[in-house]
C-alpha cells in the first residue's frame, strides 16, 4: 500500500493511500464525533455525523467514506465542520427523549458525550416529542426503546454482516422510521447482546444488567472469558466485589469486537451465595468447616501415609481445563515429580455439536489446551481419569486429588460409588458438588474472576486473566491452595506466585516461552483499572471502602470500555 | 456621622462623655431583645436555608426520585448510596434503596442543585439527635416528605437559586449561551 501524506488540522501525518479518513484520523489522536461508523461493521454514512472539511471540496465530506488521497488537506474544527456537527445533533435532539436520569446507556453514551462536547447547549425545539413505544422486549436479553434510537443501523448491520441473520430493521422512511424486529421474529441470536454495546444510545439496554448500577460505579477489569475455548477477550464490569456485567474487549485475532450471549451472561455462579468459604475436613462423617492449617496439614499427613504406604501409584490427580495453566502445571509438578504419580489426567468439557463458524466452540472451558500442554496427561503407565476411577472402585487407588472437576458431568453418576472407596479424596472447588459432598476434605476455591495466570485457547494463543473481585472470605486461588499443600508436604515450596509458576512453565515446556511476557506491567492490555469515572465509594456496614476524586463532572479522557475503540 | 473627637491636648475628667455613655446603656434597657427564647421560639427560616435533604413524595406516595445517581456521584462526603430497579411505571426507574448517612452530610444542597428531577431538596429541618451512630443511616421511609409539605423550597429552587439555568426547566430551554 502506498504511503501518502495527509494535513490534519494543520497536522501532517504520513498514513495510507486509500485508507478510511475516520479511522486513521481517530487511531492518530484526532477525535471526530460519530455514530454509525464502526470498525467492526460496513461504512452506512446515515448518521452525518463524522464531517469534515476537504479542501477543494465544495462540501464536506463524511469521513467514514471518504478514501484518503496524497495532499489532502482536513480541516476537523474548521466553523463550517463545526457548525455541521451542531446542527446533526440538534436534530438528533429534537426527538430525542429526555431519558438520562432512567437511561443505562448514561455515562457511556455517546450522544451524551457529543452534546456536551459539540454541540450548542441549548434546545430551540418548542413542541411536543414524538411518542413511540418504550422498554420493549424484543428477545431473551435485550430491550428495546423506540424512541431514543438514533437510526444509526448499525444493529442491523451487526446482526446482517457479523451474524448472518436478517432479525432487526429499520421500518418506514423519513420521520416515521422506526427500529423494530422482523414481524414474527425476534432479536434471539446467540450474539444479541453485542447490539447493546454497539448501539450509541440507550435504545438497546441489555435485561440483565438493567438499572443494576451507573458505569462510573463500575471497575472494569480485563480477563477472559472461561466460558469456552475461544478465550474471547472481556471487560469484567464490578462494583463492591460483585460482577455485573461482561464487555467485550477488541481483540482482531481471537473474537473482533465481539463475545456470545452465553459468555456475556456466564457470571453469576461466581457472585453466587452458596460459593463455598470455608475449608471442610470430614470426621465422624460428616464434613465440618475448619482453618487452612488444619486442613492442609491433614491433606499432607494423609497423602504421606498413602504415598509410604502403598506406594505414589495409589495417589491420583485430576486437573481442571477450567482452571489456568499454572494451576495444571503446579498440579502436575506436586503430583507429579514431588509425590511421583504417573496417575495425571484432565477432562474436557465437550458439547458435541453445540458451535459454530463465529466465535462458539465445543469445548466449553478456557484452557483445555493449556492444561493438557502443561503435563496434566498421564504418564508412562499412569490411569486417565475413567481408568482412576475404576481403580478407586477396584481398592487400587487409595487417594484421589481432584482440582475443580465435577466428574459425574463427564463420567457419570456411577463415579460417586467409585469415590467412596477411596481412603482420602481431596475436592478444590467453589460449590459443593455431589463429588465435594463424598470427599475427605473440601478446600474452597476462587473462580477465574478472582485470581492471576493464564489460558491458552484453542487456537494456542496464552492470553491473561486478572483479579477482578476479591474472593468470599476464606476461599484462595486454585494455585495458591497448591503452594501451601506443597510447603505443608515439603517444609517449603520453589513458587509463591503465579508469575514464578510461569517463569518455570516457560523454561520447560515447549511452546511458552513467551508467557512470561503477559507478566510484564506495561504489556498491551494490561491496565487493571480502566473505568469511565474514577468514583469510589464509602464504607458502610457490610459494603466495601473505595475512594474517589471530588466532583463528578465529565472529562474528556473518560472513556467507556463499551465503546472500546473510542466510540 | 463624623465621630467628633476631642482635641488631643483636651484633659480632665470626660464627664459629657461619661453621661453620653451611661445614657446609652439606659436607652438599651428598653429595646427590643433580638434573643429568641429557643426551643419554645424558633427563628423564621428564609427560603433558601438548607437543611436536610428529603425525597420528595407524590401524591400517590411513590417517590420523584429514578435513582439516576447524580446525587450519590456529586455528594461531596459521599453520604448517599442508593440501588436502582425496575418499577412497572411511566417513570420506569425507581430506587429501591436509598440511603443518607447524616453523620456524613455536610448540607451543601449540591444533591438538590444536580437532581434532574426535583425529586430531593433541602428541608428545613436542621436539629436532631439520638443515641447510636446507627440512628443517623437514614433510610428511604426516614427521607420521604410529601409535595406539598416543600413548596416553599420548591419554588425557591425554581425561581432563585442557578441563577444561569434559571427559567431553562420545560419549555423554550431559555436563552442560555452555548456551552
Amino acid at each position: 500500500m502506498a504511503q501518502a501524506t495527509i494535513t490534519i488540522d494543520d497536522q501532517q501525518y504520513e498514513v495510507q493511500e486509500g485508507a478510511n479518513l475516520l479511522e486513521t484520523a481517530l487511531r492518530l489522536g484526532n477525535e471526530i464525533p460519530h455514530f454509525c461508523w464502526h470498525p467492526g461493521l460496513s461504512i452506512d454514512g446515515n448518521c452525518r455525523m463524522c464531517q469534515v472539511e476537504v479542501e477543494g471540496e465544495r462540501k464536506l465530506a463524511i469521513s467514514c467514506n471518504t478514501k484518503i488521497r496524497d495532499g489532502m488537506v482536513v480541516q476537523v474544527n474548521s466553523p463550517t465542520a463545526i457548525k455541521a456537527r451542531e446542527a446533526v445533533l440538534e436534530f438528533l435532539l429534537i426527538n430525542h427523549p429526555l431519558d438520562c436520569p432512567i437511561c443505562d446507556e448514561a455515562g457511556e453514551c455517546p450522544l451524551q458525550d457529543f452534546a456536551y462536547l459539540h454541540g450548542t447547549g441549548h434546545s430551540r425545539f418548542d413542541f411536543p416529542k414524538r411518542k413511540l413505544r418504550k422498554h420493549v422486549d424484543i428477545g431473551p436479553h435485550v430491550v428495546l426503546d423506540e424512541e431514543r434510537c438514533i437510526l444509526c443501523r448499525r444493529c442491523v448491520r451487526f446482526c446482517e454482516e457479523v451474524v448472518g441473520v436478517k432479525e432487526l430493521a429499520v421500518f418506514n422512511r423519513a420521520d416515521g422510521s422506526v427500529l423494530r424486529t422482523y414481524p414474527g421474529r425476534r432479536l434471539e441470536n446467540r450474539y444479541s447482546g453485542n447490539t447493546v454495546d454497539i448501539c450509541p444510545v440507550g435504545a438497546l439496554t441489555l435485561k440483565e444488567f438493567r438499572f443494576q448500577a451507573r458505569v462510573w460505579d463500575m471497575e472494569n477489569t480485563p480477563s477472559v472469558c472461561p466460558g469456552c475455548a475461544n478465550g474471547c477477550n472481556i471487560y469484567l464490569g464490578t462494583k463492591n466485589e460483585k460482577i455485573l456485567r461482561i464487555l467485550p474487549r477488541v481483540n482482531e485475532e481471537v473474537n473482533g469486537h465481539w463475545i456470545c450471549d452465553d459468555g456475556r451472561l456466564s457470571y453469576p455462579y461466581v457472585n453466587s451465595p452458596d460459593r463455598l468459604v470455608q475449608p471442610l475436613i470430614r470426621r465422624d462423617g460428616v464434613l465440618e468447616p475448619n482453618t487452612w492449617g488444619d486442613a492442609l496439614s491433614h491433606v499432607a499427613d494423609r497423602l504421606r501415609a498413602v504415598a509410604e504406604s502403598e506406594g505414589p501409584e495409589a495417589i491420583g490427580a485430576i486437573g481442571s481445563p477450567h482452571c489456568t495453566n499454572e494451576e495444571n502445571y503446579l498440579l502436575r509438578c506436586l503430583f507429579g515429580e514431588v509425590i511421583g504419580t504417573p496417575h495425571l489426567d484432565l477432562l474436557a468439557h465437550t458439547f458435541p455439536g453445540d458451535c459454530d463458524d463465529f466465535l462458539i466452540k465445543e469445548d466449553k472451558a478456557a484452557n483445555t489446551r493449556g492444561g493438557r500442554e502443561v503435563g496434566m496427561v498421564p504418564s508412562e503407565g499412569g490411569l486417565d481419569a475413567a481408568g482412576m476411577v475404576e481403580a478407586a472402585r477396584e481398592g487400587r487407588l487409595k487417594a484421589l486429588y481432584i482440582m475443580a472437576e465435577q466428574l459425574t458431568s463427564r463420567l457419570g453418576e456411577e463415579v460417586l460409588d467409585a469415590l467412596e472407596s477411596l481412603d482420602l479424596l481431596v475436592v478444590q472447588e467453589l460449590f459443593l458438588t455431589p463429588v465435594a459432598e463424598r470427599a475427605t476434605v473440601v478446600l474452597p476455591a476462587a473462580s477465574y474472576a478472582e485470581k492471576d495466570g493464564t489460558f491458552t485457547n484453542h487456537a494456542g494463543i496464552v492470553q491473561r486473566i486478572r483479579p477482578a473481585i476479591a474472593s468470599p472470605p476464606e476461599a484462595r486461588p486454585d494455585w495458591r491452595i497448591l503452594v501451601d499443600l506443597w510447603r505443608a508436604l515439603e517444609g517449603s515450596s520453589p513458587f509463591a506466585h503465579p508469575r514464578q509458576v510461569a517463569q518455570a512453565l516457560a523454561r520447560e515446556i515447549e511452546g511458552y516461552e513467551g508467557i512470561v511476557d503477559l507478566y510484564r506491567e506495561d504489556a498491551p492490555i494490561l491496565r487493571r483499572r480502566l473505568r469511565p469515572a474514577q468514583l469510589y465509594q464509602a464504607q458502610w456496614n457490610e459494603e466495601r471502602e473505595f475512594r474517589r476524586p471530588a466532583g463528578g463532572t465529565p472529562t474528556r479522557d473518560m472513556v467507556s470500555p463499551a465503546m472500546t475503540y473510542r466510540y | 456621622m463624623r465621630v467628633k473627637e476631642p482635641p488631643e491636648h483636651v484633659q480632665g475628667a470626660q464627664v459629657l462623655e461619661i453621661l453620653k455613655g451611661l445614657a446609652f446603656t439606659f436607652r438599651q434597657i428598653f429595646q427590643k431583645p433580638a434573643t429568641i427564647q429557643y426551643p419554645e421560639e424558633q427563628a423564621e427560616l428564609p427560603p433558601s436555608f438548607r437543611g436536610r435533604p428529603v425525597l420528595v413524595q407524590r401524591a400517590d406516595g411513590r417517590e420523584k426520585c429514578v435513582a439516576c445517581g447524580l446525587c450519590e456521584l456529586v455528594c461531596p462526603p459521599i453520604a448517599i448510596q442508593l440501588q436502582g430497579a425496575e418499577v412497572d411505571d411511566e417513570l420506569e426507574r425507581y430506587p429501591i434503596t436509598f440511603r443518607i448517612d447524616m453523620l456524613r452530610c455536610i448540607m451543601c444542597g449540591y444533591c438538590e442543585e444536580v437532581c434532574p428531577e426535583e425529586a430531593i431538596v433541602m428541608s428545613d429541618e436542621a436539629y436532631w439527635a439520638d443515641f447510636s451512630r446507627e440512628a443517623f443511616i437514614l433510610d428511604k421511609d426516614k427521607l420521604l416528605v410529601p409535595e406539598e409539605r416543600l413548596e416553599r423550597r420548591l419554588q425557591f429552587i425554581r425561581t432563585q437559586s442557578n441563577q444561569k439555568w434559571v427559567g431553562t426547566s420545560g419549555g423554550d430551554g431559555g436563552a442560555g449561551e452555548a456551552v
